[in-house]
């Protein structure tokens, strides 16, 4: 870790840590119309494999070749002195250049567990431990914006996309959903599940379910993508990346159409499944990367169909947990605790990284396998909510994230 | 509850009913009675919307739409037969709005009703087996599927076979598919005067496939004979001014005079009661007993039951006079029937109500519609008049379709299901480790239900 820069636990001073870029100037845009999407995504992203501390000393012999690098085959992208950003995210490259992505890292929520259920009902609900499932942070700001703003005369309902309301925009404030039609189909990563299940309890549906996604083909090729045929790989990843361009797609494009309109909803939630890598992760060129390709996609179509409202919009990308430090035995990694999120928007002050590293040697891991956290995501949307959204920031901590004391509001995330 | 005692009870529920419901605690010490309990609770009556054949048939055929309608409808079958691996529109079928598929969504809404609130469900999938061992198809007769059932088959499912035979082969919508409602006897009046003559297939599927089975050995003489015995059983054309079109009758006009020898039985009594002495008497043949028995154990247990079971039920069959009530109470009480291994895979019907009462949920009429007609078993449209096939390797290969499903149904299960929880009240200590832990392993909370849904135990019973 460069030797100019402190650790210190966060709490003492917000803001100060922060010094990379020029000071924000804090302004209250009165003609602002301000938008606010949060994407959720479930499974719990491997921050070190999305965005990389390439200037840790520590970094390239925790994941060798597997992990992100400036040099080799996928080289990723250099952000700063510090990060580098995965090389399937072109459009996010761009986005930092413009100043429009503000990527803070070794961030979590309160949750120090493993499950997925209790981590997403943590980071949606706003509450500090799990459990308590009645409503959804971004529902309670919805009801605890200033009335007469314009934000609350505007925002009178929270999108969300897809059949099922996620918990985040659950609670009294009223929901408008749109989802698509027809019947959707599986998700690769549910059939995979299934199929293993399977393989243990009943060979002969194992059989029968491997006949329909093709997988007896790639059983025969192997596991590892890396004892694959390079013709073979193509396939299979680009049947794969067809699947989750197009479900990335379809819910973030349907989500600017509505957003952008005068009259449509201001704020809202959609969920993008799939992130769970504990086997054959593919940072490279597998998996995660082909997901990171179709998230990057989405989100630059999201931006164009934004249009004229692009310039107001915040979007927080957000998931419940990150992953281990160290690769497994299958090439993934398991669950872990600190990870990133993104800033993406018109309306950010973005082209810089939030992170108060915290070292990657094994004195430094949580629980010696994990990145450590130095900020709380709560104290992120704190800020956005504040200044963004114009909520009082009393109300932020008195009902929107309660008993968040430890967490306190960032500023300067808005323009 | 002790373990083995839960095992138990939910192998039971399943295997002879639709599976646990979430919201009942199946509190028992003998599985067996419980089980069978079911076969005294008395059913409602049905709801006041539902209409008699006659009058289904009626209304139906007062909205000439319905027959437009119908040409769009085989159009869209062929259509639909073609797609490979499509997925189909949730959108209802042509037929929506016309009073015949009104009819059809009250009977099937019902029909749901009770598979869904029943606490056992073993009246209801006696209703479905009979429905299909004596299918009609609604594509033929839409207005009359759903009263079919409700008359012809349900009242009789704890009384005798015969009566329930009588039932059946009397239905406007049996004539109706099977064609005997123009069978005119060779030598009737009509026969001569009008140069018409018999159909054999309502009497071929009454032998091979009602009554004595395939085997048992009947000629062609015997078809031709018993389908003489049923000429002139018809069904008053429903475009006829009267208060009965639509509605059984039988037609002397039709009827070929003179006596028949079925079997080696000569029959020569008047009008109808020589066809319904025809049907008592085929109810009562040895052949009879053996091809219900087999089929009732292959429905029930496993592709290859028994033997020892099979010979038991045949003997009842004979000895009570095709008495189902008897013949159900011999199953159940049966050890062979209660093998833990559980081979028979459910057809998706059955899943699917499996799925709904285990998690709670109604997820509505025209979704389990259109998912039974994506999982290739439509409600009421069987293949043939052998109905749907019975075997587990039929339905082996719409497993995969069914995980589509399951993510929906898991879609639609409110927020406050644990999978864990509702794993135990469904599958218990049925649920094998690996089962366990992949549903607990999963990414959200959604894809754990779609996972349960999914499990192997889930699809055996």
């Amino acid at each position: 870790m460069p030797s100019n820069l402190t650790r210190r636990r966060f709490g003492l001073v917000a803001g100060s840590l922060f010094a990379w870029g020029s000071q924000p100037r804090l302004s209250r845009a009165t003609t602002r119309d301000p938008r606010f999407l949060v994407v959720l995504l479930r499974g719990g992203v491997d921050g070190l494999g999305v965005v990389a501390p390439i200037g840790d000393p520590d970094w390239a012999s925790l994941r060798g070749d597997r992990g992100l690098s400036l040099d080799g085959s996928h080289p990723a992208m250099r952000l700063d002195p510090m990060f580098a950003i995965n090389s399937a995210m072109p459009h996010f490259a761009r986005f930092f250049s413009d100043r429009q992505l503000l990527i803070a890292h070794a961030l979590a929520t309160p949750y120090r567990e493993r499950s997925h259920f209790d981590a997403q009902d943590v980071l949606e609900s706003g509450m500090p431990t799990a459990g308590v499932r009645d409503s959804g942070w971004l529902n309670r700001a919805l009801t605890a914006l200033a009335p007469g703003d314009q934000v609350a005369t505007l925002s009178r309902e929270l999108l969300t996309i897809g059949p099922v309301p996620p918990l985040i925009v659950r609670g009294a404030a009223p929901i408008i959903s749109w989802a698509p039609t027809r019947l959707p189909a599986a998700s690769d990563d549910t059939l995979m599940r299934v199929l293993g299940m399977y393989q243990h309890t009943d060979p002969v549906l194992a059989r029968t379910v491997a006949r329909r996604a093709d997988l007896i083909q790639i059983a025969k090729t192997g596991v590892s993508p890396a004892d694959q045929t390079a013709a073979a790989a193509t396939g299979e990843n680009s049947r794969l990346g067809q699947h989750f361009r197009n479900q990335f797609q379809e819910a973030l494009t349907n989500a600017a159409r509505f957003m952008s309109q005068p009259s449509g909803p201001r704020i809202g939630a959609i969920t993008l499944d799939g992130w769970d890598t504990h086997a054959d992760e593919g940072a490279l060129s597998g998996r995660l990367s082909i997901m990171l390709d179709a998230l990057d996609g989405a989100m630059a179509g999201f931006a164009k169909g934004m249009q004229n409202a692009w310039s107001d919009t915040v979007v927080a990308i957000v998931t419940e947990f990150g992953r281990t430090v160290r690769i497994n035995g299958t090439h993934g990694t398991d669950h872990g605790l600190a990870t990133v999120a993104f800033l993406l928007g018109g309306a950010v002050n973005g082209g810089r990284m939030m992170a108060d590293w915290p070292g990657l040697r094994p004195a430094d891991l949580h629980e010696g396998r994990e990145l450590r956290s130095t900020l709380d995501l709560r104290s992120l949307m704190k800020g956005v909510l504040a200044e963004h959204l114009h909520i009082d920031p009393a109300r932020i901590d008195q009902t929107v994230f309660p008993q968040s004391g430890e967490a306190p509001m960032i500023r300067g995330l808005v323009r | 509850m002790d373990s083995h005692l839960e095992e138990e009870t939910l192998l039971g529920l399943h295997r002879f009913g639709l599976g646990p419901r979430s919201d009942l605690q199946y509190e028992n010490s003998d599985p067996k009675e419980l089980i069978l309990g079911d076969l005294q609770r008395l059913q409602g009556p049905p709801a006041p919307a539902l209409k008699d054949s006659g009058v289904a048939s009626r209304e139906a055929f007062a909205n000439r739409q319905d027959r437009r309608a119908e040409q769009k409808r085989q159009r869209e079958l062929r259509l639909s037969g073609l797609k490979q691996d499509g997925i189909p529109p949730i959108a209802s079928t042509a037929m929506a709005g016309t009073p015949a598929a009104l009819i059809l969504q009250d009977e099937a809404d019902w029909r749901y009703d009770l598979a869904l609130a029943a606490p056992v469900g073993l009246q209801e999938r006696l209703v479905w087996f009979w429905s299909n061992h004596f299918c009609v198809n609604s594509l033929k007769t839409p207005a009359l599927a759903g009263a079919f059932e409700r008359e012809a088959i349900r009242p009789f499912v704890a009384g005798r076979f015969g009566d329930m035979l009588s039932a059946v082969i009397k239905h406007p919508a049996m004539i109706a598919y099977l064609d005997n409602q123009r069978s005119a006897g060779p030598n009737s009046e009509t026969g001569l005067s009008r140069n018409r003559g018999l159909n054999e297939n309502l009497a071929r599927e009454i032998l091979e496939l009602h009554t004595l089975g395939v085997e048992a050995g009947y000629t062609q003489a015997d078809v031709t004979a018993l389908a003489k015995i049923i000429s002139g059983w018809t069904v008053i054309p429903v475009q006829e001014t009267t208060p009965l079109a639509g509605e059984f009758s039988f037609d002397r006009r039709l009827h070929e005079p003179g006596s028949q020898t079925l079997l080696g039985m000569k029959f020569d009594q008047e009008g109808l009661d020589k066809g319904e002495a025809a049907l008592q008497a085929l109810a009562r043949s040895p052949s009879t007993a053996s091809h219900i028995a087999r089929k009732f154990a292959r429905h029930f247990v496993s592709d290859e039951s028994a033997p020892a079971l099979v010979d038991r039920l045949a003997a009842n069959f004979r000895d009570r006079d095709g008495d189902l009530n008897e013949l159900t109470k011999v199953l159940v009480s049966s050890p062979e029937a209660w093998l833990s291994r559980r081979d028979k895979i459910r057809r998706p019907g059955e899943w699917l109500m499996a799925c709904c009462r285990g998690l709670g949920i109604n997820p509505g009429t025209r979704f389990l519609l259109d998912s039974q007609k994506f999982l290739g078993e439509p409600l009421w449209q069987p293949p043939g008049p052998n109905g749907f096939s019975d075997d587990s390797t039929s339905w082996l290969e719409g497993i995969g379709q069914r995980l589509d499903v399951a993510v929906r149904l898991s879609q639609m299960a409110p927020v406050s299901i644990d999978a864990d929880a509702a794993m135990n009240a469904i599958l218990g200590p049925l649920a094998r480790p690996e089962t366990r832990q992949a549903v607990e392993r999963a990414e959200s909370r959604m894809q754990s239900l779609t996972i349960l849904l999914m499990a192997a135990e889930l699809h055996r019973r």
